[in-house]
């Protein structure tokens, strides 16, 4: 039972050091300490933000935790703490790419395609609507009311 | 058995290959007899796959740990049914899944379609055995279930051998979920395929019309209802056996679901669009062919170990072989495409901008977007490594960036829709059909504001969510109230009856009020909050209104794993509202992985979701981290919606359902009369 108790004791603890809002803590850093965790990727593998890993006594997030915790104590700003990590690490360790060099294409691909296809389908309209049709007056204008709403009834039923 | 299952396996390849021949020789000489034996040994494929997998389902009840799989997805300690669920386990043992629902799809199509579209059915029984053809070779040579274990013997020779006991399965796969998510998400999947051989063998046979369009309605319908079932249910399991308090985190694999689910509903939109107007003929085709290859391409992500994700398998050698398969397929079709853009033109042009169809036509474009954000998400950290040589991340912060927008605008999308009529629609009758949703929805954004609601995206998403669900309304009233007006009905049967005579149109408005709740329960994302502290019994900790008071820690023991648990009394105000008792688990089989159990408190306004992280440094205290995330229930009743309106689209068409004796008149008719008058 004892070396049970000691296997099951050994297995939990070293995982929760670093997080925020032990004992002892001079300020709120909960804020803060969420955001740092949200942009920092564990590098334990798991390719998890930091926030997310919850492999026991990860040998990575566990001391990534505890310095953010104690940058944030010390009074540094998120900035401060997600760029010391990736001074340190590297921009791997950015749970997104930067605004910066061919990370910058992640971003703008994305509203390139948006733009193209907007263009492309406004293209596709424009080219299949009919013109003469077009400049036939709506059917509100055009219809009487008494077959504009058996369209809409036959619209219903359809 | 191992070698019976084997065999069959074999012999499936074999009456696999010999049916695309006999199919593709029985369309070339128009011998009917070749094609139908072509059916058969397709039937018969089916049949031998089913052998080999109750093989294996045998070997994995009876713990055969000689086996490979077996030993590496079970041990004796588990129990039956997540013995048989080992069957998707491991790789090996999921790819036969695979193989036999795709399969089991492909023998219901044959069969089906036996004395129908006898010009096409040879193209699509070929098409269908080619794609299950290389699921069995991958199956067969490279990642082969019924492989032995093996030992070599001092003299040099090689012998099998069982061990005593198997590797386990993996905990996080041991919850109910589990057992039936991968196969939901399978079927949706690979239920794409039927769509796929259709739209193939109709730009073989030049038969572009509506038929194959018709015929394959339902099969698509039913893929896009399992593959967004299968979704929600990966969802739940992550929420409840992951322990991070969310349910959804952009991992590779779960994109890669999300992304043929997405150009399905492309699909499932545009069609209407082919079946009404004769319109988007390229399109249509286009996206079938790009919804399959997705469907490909997720599991090529699952399988090939080119991204990591607790979803994936590990690596494997098998990417290689999914990029041959997808560059063959995309090049055959595109050529296809290609040759026959003649027969593919469009019936009638586009008779106004402002028109149902145009809708429709940037409904694709943005879940064409969308996807494309997604996919290049998924895809960018490979690309970057190729070219930088450094592999980056790009995770949630980028996803939700991107994509929170881009549903928003769907949603907005989904109100619109129905507000344009088919052909033209005047501003005078737009004006009419915005009034409501607009004043609804103006009235929710000016009261969230004055409630002090500041975030930006949570305010727009519910206004939104108001527009859209006026805009629902608005048309099951309109549409009852003709229906009420012309045969008498009470108004709520005139709901039923409007609902079952057009189950298409109404049904999808049943899947748009879903969505609408599915939003109303991601948004609550916005208010999540998040409190850790370390605890011994009698300490207390609050979060969003709840006290939390700690009551007892426990270990113990059981065949499976050992745990430690925290009982907590959960409180709202002075009201003991649960006993929690959320837990760590450490697994004796395998790598010894250890796993966190949630306890979860769920109701409409929010969860209460409590996680037992860890023991402090010096052993006294427990570390607790509770979560309360506001309208996660939403999520998975939303979805429970859409699956039931889902249903609905699917039921077959019945004359006489709660007819009323005063028959409908046949306004179609009618319609058509005026017109010809006119």
């Amino acid at each position: 039972m004892r070396t049970r108790r000691l296997a099951i004791a050994v297995l939990l603890t070293a995982s929760i050091t670093g997080l925020p809002g032990r004992a002892g803590a001079q300020k709120d850093i909960s804020k803060d300490y969420k955001e740092v965790s949200n942009r920092l990727v564990c590098q334990c593998g798991c390719e998890d933000q930091l926030s997310v890993c919850a492999m026991q006594n990860c040998g990575s997030a566990t001391p990534m935790r505890a310095e953010i915790r104690e940058r944030l104590l010390k009074g540094e700003s998120v900035e401060a703490v997600v760029n010391a990590f990736v001074e340190r690490v590297g921009k791997k360790v950015l749970s997104a790419p930067t605004m910066k060099g061919f990370d910058l294409t992640a971003w703008i691909m994305l509203f390139l395609m948006l733009c193209l296809g907007a263009v492309a389908v406004s293209w596709i309209v424009v080219k299949m609507a009919c013109p003469a049709a077009s400049r036939v007056p709506a059917p509100a204008a055009a219809v009487d009311p008494r077959v504009e709403r058996e369209l809409q009834d036959f619209e219903e039923e359809s | 058995m191992s070698n019976f299952g084997n065999f069959s396996l074999l012999l499936a390849l074999c009456l696999c290959v010999y049916s695309v021949f006999a199919a593709l020789v029985g369309a070339a000489y128009r011998q009917h007899r070749i094609v139908r034996s072509a059916e058969r040994a397709a039937l018969a494929a089916c049949a031998t796959i089913l052998m080999s997998l109750v093989s294996l389902l045998y070997l994995l009840a009876v713990s055969d740990f000689s086996v490979t799989h077996v030993a590496n997805a079970t041990n004796r300690a588990l129990p039956v049914y997540y013995k048989l669920a080992a069957l998707w386990g491991a790789h090996d043992g999921s790819l036969l899944l695979w193989v036999f629902m795709t399969a089991v799809f492909s023998g219901v199509v044959i069969y089906q379609n036996r004395f129908r579209y006898r010009d096409m059915m040879p193209y699509v029984v070929a098409v269908l055995m080619v794609n299950l053809a290389f699921f069995i070779s991958l199956n067969l040579f490279l990642s082969n279930p019924f492989n032995q274990l093996v030992q070599a013997l001092p003299d040099g020779t090689l012998q099998t051998f069982a061990p005593q006991d198997g590797r386990g399965l993996n905990p996080l796969l041991q919850y109910w979920a589990m057992i039936i998510h991968p196969p939901i998400l399978y079927l949706g999947f690979i239920g794409f395929v039927v769509p796929f051989a259709f739209a193939i063998a109709a730009l073989v046979t030049r038969q572009l019309g509506d038929t194959w369009i018709r015929t394959t309605r339902r099969w698509t319908l039913v893929a896009w209802m399992f593959l967004g079932t299968g979704l929600i249910l990966g969802g739940k399991w992550a929420y409840v056996e992951l322990g991070w308090g969310g349910y959804w985190g952009w991992d590779p694999v779960e994109n890669s679901s999300l992304m043929p689910w997405l150009t399905g509903t492309a699909f499932l939109h545009s069609v209407i669009v082919q079946e009404r107007k004769g319109m988007l003929k390229v399109w249509n085709v286009l996206l079938v062919v790009i919804t399959y290859l997705l469907g490909v391409f997720g599991t090529f992500i699952t399988r090939s170990g080119i991204v990591n994700s607790v979803h994936a398998f590990a690596d494997s050698s098998l990417g290689k072989y999914f990029i041959f398969y997808m560059v063959i397929v995309l090049g055959a079709s595109l050529y296809l495409i290609i040759d026959r853009l003649p027969h593919l033109k469009s019936e009638r042009p586009l008779d106004s901008v402002l028109s149902r169809e145009s809708a429709f036509l940037f409904n694709n474009l943005i879940l064409l977007v969308a996807c494309f954000a997604v996919f290049w998400g998924t895809m960018f950290p490979v690309l970057s490594e190729w070219i930088q040589g450094s592999k980056i991340t790009v995770g949630p912060p980028f996803f939700n960036a991107v994509n929170i927008p881009i549903g928003l605008f769907l949603l907005f999308l989904t109100g619109v829709g129905p507000l344009f009529a088919w052909r033209k629609t005047s501003l005078e009758s737009l004006k009419k059909a915005f009034l409501w949703p607009m004043a609804f929805s103006i009235l929710v954004a000016v009261g969230l504001v004055a409630a002090g609601m500041r975030d930006f995206y949570a305010v727009t998403s519910f206004t939104l969510c108001m527009f859209v669900l006026v805009t629902i309304v608005q048309e099951f009233y309109k549409g009852a109230s003709v229906r009420s007006k012309n045969s008498g009905e009470n108004f709520f049967l005139a709901i039923v009856n409007l609902t079952l005579k057009n189950k298409r149109r109404y049904g999808g408005y049943i899947v748009h009020f879903a969505i609408v709740v599915i939003f109303v329960g991601l948004t609550g994302n916005a208010f999540n909050r998040e409190l850790s502290q370390p605890m011994v019994v009698g300490d207390e900790m609050n979060i969003g209104g709840y006290s939390l008071k700690m009551t007892d820690f426990t270990e113990g023991d059981t065949p499976n794993y050992q745990f430690a648990r925290v009982t907590l009394q959960a409180f709202r105000g002075d009201k003991l509202i649960r006993t929690m008792t959320p837990e760590k688990r450490f697994y004796k089989s395998g790598d010894g992985q250890s796993t966190t159990e949630v306890e979860l408190y769920s109701t409409p306004k929010e969860d209460l979701y409590v996680i037992f992280a860890g023991i402090s440094n010096d052993g006294k205290r427990s570390e607790i981290t509770a979560h309360v995330n506001p309208l996660v229930w939403w999520v998975w009743f939303g979805s429970g919606i859409m699956f039931l309106g889902t249903l609905v689209t699917l039921l077959p068409d019945r004359k006489g359902a709660f007819s009323t004796p005063s028959a409908v008149p046949d306004t179609r008719a009618a319609i058509d009369e005026t017109v010809k008058i006119k």
